[in-house]
């Protein structure tokens, strides 16, 4: 779901009035009062995924054969027993807190471009907010280095 | 066995979700790709161009996970049997074996200390396929038989429609 960015009240399109210059600048603002019914369709379409794949789960839990037992839950390396670091069953994943860092600052920036294109109308409040969120990102970012997220164990 | 049950297993509603479903998994049997010995090469032959097995949906898949038939193709050692009966155990079900071959259907002329006397003893055999090797028309007949088996079962047996319905 698309978030309303921080847009200060200070800017120039009135509320209520004009929906066509916030999208002119590439920004769904959320000042128009037609923003509610506008996102009403992807609510259905949200809905419409969720009902089918949980219909689907429920058929084929009706209809498909089910008998795991522990030989057939076995990782599967052509009938040997499994060697190696999978052997355990469950094994580190360094990339993963890794991966998961990227994305958080990956987000952040994608919330910098279009804030660096409005930055002129929405003033000094939407300026100093981006820096509030920046902060907030930063001090997630600290904590997860103290804990030693970055650190690679081998 | 009620008679109420069987007359809810014989409604119309379950013959022809047999029906359907029954159609389904004789029309692409997928074994897996797994010879053992000799009878592989026939099993090989049988599926290249010449015999081309794909035309009766029976594709091989290099996972049990994939897979639905298990041809055990050749003779089981006594140290290779629980390594059969695993891949055996790591497919999803139904599943269905075809022993191929007189080894794997009683050992054969290996009757020694090291050879498993017939692939029966270990895991639950559908169909069995004679010849010394035998040749690939005998595997395809094998699974036109194992076809005409599956048309005959019932669908939904260990589903839970099927425990809904009764014991």
């Amino acid at each position: 779901m698309p978030k309303p960015l921080p847009l200060a009240p200070a800017s120039p399109v009135p509320k209520g009035v004009d929906c066509g210059l916030s999208k002119a600048h590439g920004v769904l603002s959320g000042q128009c009062d037609m923003t509610g019914m506008e996102f009403l369709p992807v609510l259905f379409m949200v809905a419409g995924i969720v009902l089918v794949a949980v219909a689907t789960l429920f058929v084929s839990s009706l209809l498909r054969p089910s008998n795991p037992y522990p030989a057939k839950n076995m990782p599967y390396e052509c009938g040997m027993d499994p060697a190696g670091e999978a052997a355990g069953g469950r094994f580190r994943v360094q990339f993963f807190i890794l991966a998961i860092l990227f994305v958080i600052f990956d987000v952040e920036t994608m919330f910098l471009f279009p804030w660096a294109v409005v930055l002129k109308e929405i003033g000094l409040v939407g300026y100093v907010e981006m820096f509030v969120f920046m902060l907030l990102l930063l001090v997630g970012f600290a904590y997860a280095w103290l804990k030693g997220a970055l650190e690679w164990e081998v | 066995m009620g008679g109420v049950n069987n007359a809810i297993r014989d409604s119309v509603l379950f013959t022809t979700a047999d029906n359907v479903i029954n159609w389904g998994r004789r029309s692409a049997l997928w074994p897996e790709t797994f010879g053992i010995a000799c009878c592989a090469i026939e099993m090989i032959s049988a599926g290249c161009s010449r015999y081309d097995l794909d035309r009766f949906g029976v594709v091989f898949r290099p996972s049990p996970r994939q897979s639905d038939v298990m041809i055990i193709a050749g003779t089981i050692t006594r140290k290779f049997a629980p390594v059969v009966r695993r891949l055996y155990d790591q497919m999803p079900e139904p599943r269905w074996v075809i022993a191929m071959g007189t080894c794997a259907i009683s050992g054969g002329v290996y009757n020694t200390y090291a050879v498993v006397q017939g692939a029966e003893t270990f895991v639950p055999v559908d169909v069995h396929v004679p010849g010394c090797p035998p040749r690939p028309e005998a595997l395809m007949h094998g699974f036109l038989l194992l076809q005409e088996k599956i048309k005959k079962s019932r669908a939904l047996a260990g589903t839970a429609l099927d425990r809904v319905a009764g014991p």
